[in-house]
């Protein structure tokens, strides 16, 4: 199976993958805030979120990542990917939006493809870690 | 038509109301948008004698066609108005995504007049408009300025999402060094304008938008930008450009003598090796929309100062401690200065001390070239900036007050800090823009022919304003020619316009712009280079600039 990989590191905010991902639901229009993917700034770097699956159960870790000299309270980022926040809901219909992964086959999965900076990549992977 | 919102919002700051226009794409077609639609509104509502800080002076914003379409680099928004230290019309561009959310909001611009009788905010959110008190903001550091104003808002996801363009401390105080800051990164070319918007008492201005933005054809847009966008990744002079952003040619300035130091009393000699600058980069950041990611900034996102700033507030002044350096940058930042005003006062003022034209009791510090202890005092200070700017209120009067006058090196009472006698192309460039200004994207053509010289900065200055007018960075011609950008202005706007059209855009607006400034009083006679930097058959050159300009 494919997933998407984020390597923080990389991201310089451009905000090209939530264009893509916008324009590719939309077909005529860009809305970044209408995207299913979106770039979040913490401690002055970038972290693109996708929106994730949503689950009844409450969170049930509670990890630090270390990216480089760095500490993130990964809950953070983690929660920014429930498509019940806000920042995942369609700013004027309210509905909750969620990663459909649009295909591996153009234009999908559209954020990767028009990454620029290698941010984002698809990967294959033999099940579900 | 596409690409364009259709709409201008109209703020009254004295009468305290909001009006919304409509804008006719078609009947602007002349000017496109950006640059150009904010330099034609102006010149057809403001008179060019006007005071820049009386409230009959207007500030414009305004974005292109393209911004924030996803079309590649098109991330601007332009403020026009007139500044308070040339006196000539003044041209910034916002970068980062202030544009992208003013066009998301549904504006194309906005076009700000009167004066607020208190401190004010002016705050965007999609049609909801609001003059709001910023008394809580007084006196408050860009940095703190943008904190405090998105403490305001509840929801968090609404505070991270607003972008804030603003002045600090200096603004407020009307210095005409002041500059503007978006989002933490100084508005190029903003100096002189900082002070407009103190004097209208316009602390801030914060946009957030949640509108599409439509474009004519989807399909056709993907594949034009994919196009491009590949050859941004793959092109070698945008790639050199993103790793060195503007110290793309540094080891090139160096050999030629244009790095000066000790205010251009000797060429720079390398203390600061291109290798350990580049060490402090430990970020690439993007504008909206951009796959060249040349701005830098260190572990915190804090942004790096570009070329000319860094040789302002280093070599300039004879230091070569690039924390030192880095700390004065973000002084000026925080407090709204522009880095190259503030440099280059200090270093003449080191200048003056050292030729003995101030008692030592008539300088507001102990100023000294290198001396580090000094130079940290002279940050502090950087705090008070009225403290410092008491003793002349830019670097061209402070040599005015000493009697120097030829001492001064700058075009139009604005400082440079690129020693650009030994470069005709640099020099021409600079003294004949309508602001004087240097930009990171001209520096490659220095080795230019001299014959070529006029025609080449004729064309790159017609060509950075199509671009500017269209919305997108002017850098991206290091690497991308004006035709790479037509596909994208079909398929965004619905236009087939071709490449010799858009130019003649191009030099109808810089004739427009200098238009005013010649009724302003700033005509060909200001375009002296400076007394000590003259550069050989520099006249004749000027005449066949003109000459292509049809200017007399
Ligand atoms: S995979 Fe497709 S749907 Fe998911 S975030 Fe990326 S562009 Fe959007
Ligand atoms: S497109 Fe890539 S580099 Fe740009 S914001 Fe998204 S993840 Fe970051
Ligand atoms: S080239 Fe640099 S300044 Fe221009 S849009 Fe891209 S990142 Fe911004």
């Amino acid at each position: 199976m494919y997933r998407i990989k984020v390597d923080h590191n990389k991201c310089t905010g451009c905000r090209y993958c939530e264009l893509a991902c916008s324009l590719n639901h939309l077909t005529t229009a860009f809305n970044p805030k209408k995207a299913r993917i979106r770039v979040m700034k913490k401690n002055g770097g970038f972290f693109p979120v996708i929106s994730g699956p949503c689950t009844q159960a409450a969170c049930n870790v509670k990890i630090d990542i270390v990216i480089g000299e760095n500490v993130y309270d990964f809950c953070d980022l983690c929660r920014a990917a429930c498509p019940y926040k806000e920042v995942f809901k369609d700013p004027n219909t309210g509905v909750a939006l969620q990663c459909d992964f649009c295909g591996i086959d153009a234009p999908g999965p559209a954020c990767v493809r028009w990454c620029p900076s290698g941010a984002l990549s698809l990967v294959e992977v033999s099940s579900y870690i | 038509m596409f690409g364009w919102a259709g709409k201008i919002l109209r703020v009254n700051l004295g009468k305290e109301r909001i009006f919304e226009e409509e804008l006719k794409p078609e009947a602007n077609l002349d000017v496109l948008g950006g640059r150009g639609l904010a330099v034609k509104l102006f010149t057809t509502e403001v008179k060019p004698e006007v005071d820049p800080l009386s409230s009959e002076n207007k500030i414009i914003l305004m974005t292109g066609p393209l911004t924030g379409t996803g079309v590649n680099s098109a991330s601007l928004c332009a403020i026009v108005t007139k500044s308070a230290l040339t006196q000539t019309l003044v041209g910034a561009e916002v970068k980062l995504y202030f544009g992208a959310e003013l066009k998301a909001a549904g504006y194309d611009g906005i076009i700000i007049e009167g004066k607020a009788k208190e401190p004010v905010i002016l705050e965007i959110q999609d049609e909801r408009v609001n003059i709001l008190p910023a008394d809580y903001l007084v006196g408050q550091d860009t940095k703190t300025t943008i904190t405090l104003f998105k403490n305001t808002f509840n929801d968090p996801w609404v505070a991270r999402e607003v972008r804030v363009l603003c002045i600090g401390p200096a603004g407020e105080k009307q210095l005409p060094v002041a500059a503007l800051v978006a989002d933490g990164l100084l508005v190029s070319e903003s100096v002189g304008i900082g002070a407009v918007f103190g004097s209208k008492n316009l602390k801030a201005i914060a946009v957030r938008g949640t509108k599409d933005v439509l474009v004519n054809n989807g399909q056709r847009l993907i594949g034009a930008i994919s196009t491009a966008v590949k050859e941004c990744i793959n092109n070698k002079a945008l790639n050199t450009f993103s790793l060195f952003g503007s110290y793309h040619t540094y080891e090139e300035f160096l050999n030629k003598g244009i790095l000066p130091s000790f205010y251009f009393t000797r060429p720079y000699v390398l203390s600061v090796p291109l290798s350990q600058i580049q060490t402090t980069w430990k970020r690439k950041r993007a504008c909206f929309s951009c796959p060249v990611a040349c701005l830098k900034a260190d572990q915190n996102g804090t942004f790096f100062p570009e070329l000319e700033a860094f040789i302002a507030l280093g070599p300039l002044c004879g230091i070569d401690e690039l924390s030192l350096i880095c700390k004065a940058y973000q002084a000026c930042l925080n407090n709204g200065l522009d880095p190259v005003e503030t440099g280059t006062f200090i270093a003449s003022l080191m200048k003056i001390s050292e030729k003995k034209l101030l008692e030592e009791k008539e300088l507001p510090i102990k100023v000294q070239f290198g001396d580090k202890e000094a130079y940290r005092n002279l940050i502090s200070l950087l705090n008070q900036p009225e403290g410092l700017f008491s003793l002349a209120k830019d670097t061209a009067s402070l040599w005015e007050k000493v009697g120097e006058t030829e001492e001064f090196v700058g075009i139009k009472r604005r400082s440079i800090s690129l020693d650009i006698s030994h470069s005709s192309f640099l020099a021409l460039y600079a003294v004949t823009s309508n602001w004087p200004t240097l930009h990171p994207h001209v520096y490659g053509f220095i080795n230019i022919h001299k014959e070529d010289i006029p025609k080449k900065v004729k064309t790159v200055q017609d060509i950075s304003a199509v671009l500017e007018c269209l919305g997108v960075c002017p850098y991206l011609y290091i690497g991308l020619p004006l035709k790479a950008f037509l596909p994208m202005v079909a398929a965004v706007t619905g236009l087939e316009w071709k490449e010799e059209n858009l130019l003649k855009v191009g030099s109808h607006i810089i004739s427009l712009e200098y238009g005013f400034n010649q009724k302003a009083g700033i005509g060909l006679e200001a375009n002296r280079l400076p007394k000590k930097h003259q550069a050989i058959g520099f006249e004749n050159m000027l005449k066949s600039y003109y000459q292509l300009r049809g200017w007399q």
